[in-house]
């Protein structure tokens, strides 16, 4: 059976500002097993990038990983050495960054930019600097770039956003020899372009054989590319399902209103919509976070008590009272 | 056949009519030709979508009917009165009044400083400063009213609404002027789908009781599926084709539509069943400087003929309301 390659034990970040205490990640589990491909989507703000910087250990200065378990294989990176760390973050696991423009660096070639990684994936292995060149090129000739030549002496701002988003997953893949983070690897690119970086990602990870952890809030993107789907909501979990089940037949009211929302091409109705604004992390709400833009919420537990995430069919598993773990 | 026969619109009630435009931009490397003889109808009470990737020309278009830019060929009849030729600077509030437009990033299209009061009341005030305080509060409320807000944003500050809230502040600001065309410019891209939803709801509502006029330039192809009636899909500062919601969807002809369409992330397999199937996307927009001679998507075209890099096709009716620009369905109706 799979072996876990990645997990996360009840993580809690909190974010702090001069004036106040930001409660992001309030004991967030998720695992990614060997060669799986999963999801996680949720909206803006849900806590999806938090997660993915805290798995790397990349937080921001004020972010602060306050309780929790993550664990790479059996290393836990939490409190794992330094060298262990960057030995993790060099060879083992790539990332995909969000916005591609702002992932490279403007005022560097993509050459110096794209070797300064290479050297260190492949640090201690003798090669000189032709041979990691020539190591690029094969990454960029990977994503299918036409004439890769030209695109690593090219600045950044020289390229499209369809070619700056493959360098950037060059990149990712000269790290990543094991897991592939993906943070929304396709916001702000156009339809035809993104259908075909999904399809470059697709391949890759097939070809290279990666697991995937994949952050987005497009549904349409997430149901064509993974096994396996977290829905995160407020930084909690509320729900766990194969993808193929979540879609057809969703239980958190969440996730059935958010599925609902998207805009479908079958129907010509559109769905409500989810009312009110999503976790103010300051003052996060009591028990159930999504409960104050629940429909279906009518029980005095849902204020009381945080819902905990249980078992509700097979490989299934949900975080609301509607469906037990109530008292 | 002449331009003037081969656009019409399926009513006769024409609002807008775009002709011929040319919008070019000269820069040190070359002239950027953004928008090339692009003609096509706007009717009363519609929505029009403008569907194309990223350099396609759709907000060109939509600056030059906003007066930001002035055509440099062509014409725009905004009611029968030329306004393609008058620089937004030059055209009376009466005008202004007629046609506005909402933003694609209400972070950054509401000033962070001014309260929701003060946003809406500015437009308020500048087209109808013969209004006494009670009643410019009182429009404010109707307006806020419409577009399902209520009194206790009066006073909050652009940074303390959701992404959602914050462009239904900036479409009640639209409406202060009462307009009769609105122009949405990638109006709901920023949001999540749960606040997306809401905004489309609420334009349609509005379009409703207002009898509004949309022109909705967006890539999101299940948005325009869902709130307007006809699609313009441009291509490289050139229209590729026109049809109604319903034709375009079941019956694309045009290749780059098709590839479009063939594009759209799905969120079951009953929707990607009717998606047309085995056109792939490939290749990138080319810049708009050199643009391909003849047809300006054959780089990427996978029907590729012979006569595409020599001539360019011209926008044909096929069916009621359906043309195409493409040699192949010419062709195949010959």
């Amino acid at each position: 059976m799979y072996e876990n390659l990645l997990t996360v034990k009840d993580l809690f970040v909190k974010y702090k500002s001069y004036w106040y205490v930001y409660h992001v990640l309030d004991g967030v589990s998720i695992n990614v097993k060997l060669g799986e491909k999963v999801g996680l989507i949720g909206e803006s703000g849900a806590g999806k990038t938090t997660l993915l910087k805290s798995i790397l250990r990349v937080l921001p200065p004020q972010g602060k990983i306050t309780n929790g378990e993550i664990l790479y294989r059996d290393v836990n990176l939490l409190n794992c050495s330094k060298q262990q760390l960057l030995e993790i973050r060099r060879r083992k696991i790539g990332m995909i960054f969000q916005d591609p423009l702002a992932a490279l660096n403007p005022v560097f070639k993509i050459k110096e930019q794209m070797l300064d990684i290479i050297k260190y994936a492949h640090e201690n292995s003798g090669m000189n600097k032709r041979d990691l060149e020539n190591i690029a090129l094969d990454l960029l000739r990977d994503t299918l770039i036409p004439d890769p030549e030209r695109v690593l002496n090219s600045y950044p701002f020289e390229l499209s956003g369809g070619m700056r988003q493959r360098v950037v997953i060059a990149m990712a893949l000269a790290s990543a020899r094991e897991l592939l983070l993906a943070d929304e690897p396709t916001t702000n690119i156009d339809v035809t372009i993104q259908a075909q970086i999904l399809k470059l990602i697709m391949d890759l990870v097939k070809k290279k054989g990666l697991s995937m952890l994949l952050v987005s809030h497009a549904l349409g993107m997430v149901r064509n590319m993974t096994d396996r789907i977290y829905v995160i909501y407020g930084g909690n979990i509320v729900e766990e399902a194969p993808t193929s089940k979540l879609f057809k037949d969703p239980l958190h009211p969440y996730t059935r209103l958010l599925i609902d929302s998207a805009p479908k091409i079958l129907s010509s109705t559109l769905g409500e919509g989810i009312k009110g604004n999503p976790v103010d992390y300051r003052h996060p709400p009591s028990g159930c976070r999504f409960h104050p833009r629940c429909p279906f919420c009518d029980q005095e537990i849902c204020r009381r008590a945080k819902p905990p995430l249980i078992e509700v069919d097979r490989d299934r598993y949900v975080s609301c009272y509607l469906y037990g773990g109530g008292t | 056949m002449s331009v003037e026969n081969a656009i019409q619109t399926p009513n006769d009630q024409i609002l807008l009519k775009v002709r011929n435009l040319k919008k070019y931009f000269p820069t040190s490397n070359g002239v950027v030709r953004a928008v090339d003889d692009v003609s096509f109808d706007v009717s009363k009470e519609e929505t029009l979508a403008l569907v194309g990737e990223s350099g396609s020309g759709k907000t060109t278009v939509a600056n030059v009917i906003l007066g930001k830019y002035v055509a440099d060929a062509g014409s725009i009849l905004y009611k029968g009165y030329e306004i393609g030729n008058i620089p937004l600077i030059k055209r009376n509030l009466l005008l202004r009044r007629e046609i506005q437009v909402v933003f694609q990033d209400p972070a950054t299209s509401l000033n962070p400083k001014k309260t929701v009061k003060d946003i809406i009341e500015t437009a308020i005030n500048i087209h109808y400063p013969n209004l006494n305080k009670y009643e410019k509060i009182e429009r404010l409320l109707i307006l806020m009213n419409y577009v399902g807000l209520t009194e206790d944003y009066l006073f909050k500050l652009p940074g303390e609404l959701g992404g959602g809230e914050k462009q239904l502040v900036a479409i009640a600001r639209a409406l202060a002027t009462n307009p009769t065309c609105l122009i949405l410019d990638e109006s709901t891209s920023n949001l999540d789908v749960s606040a997306q939803s809401r905004i489309l709801k609420t334009l349609l509502r509005i379009q409703k009781s207002k009898n509004l006029t949309y022109i909705l330039i967006t890539h999101d192809l299940a948005v325009v599926k869902n709130i307007s009636h006809r699609i313009n899909v441009m291509y490289l500062g050139k229209l590729m084709e026109i049809a109604s919601v319903e034709e375009l969807f079941s019956n694309p002809l045009h290749p780059y539509t098709q590839m479009l369409l063939a594009s759209i992330p799905t969120i079951s397999e009953e929707e990607s069943k009717t998606l047309p199937k085995g056109i792939e996307s490939k290749g990138e927009i080319p810049s708009a400087i050199n643009p391909p001679s003849g047809c300006r998507f054959r780089t990427r075209c996978p029907f590729v003929m012979n006569i595409c890099s020599e001539q360019e096709p011209i926008l044909n009716e096929v069916s009621h309301g359906h043309y195409v620009a493409c040699h192949l369905i010419n062709n195949m109706k010959k």
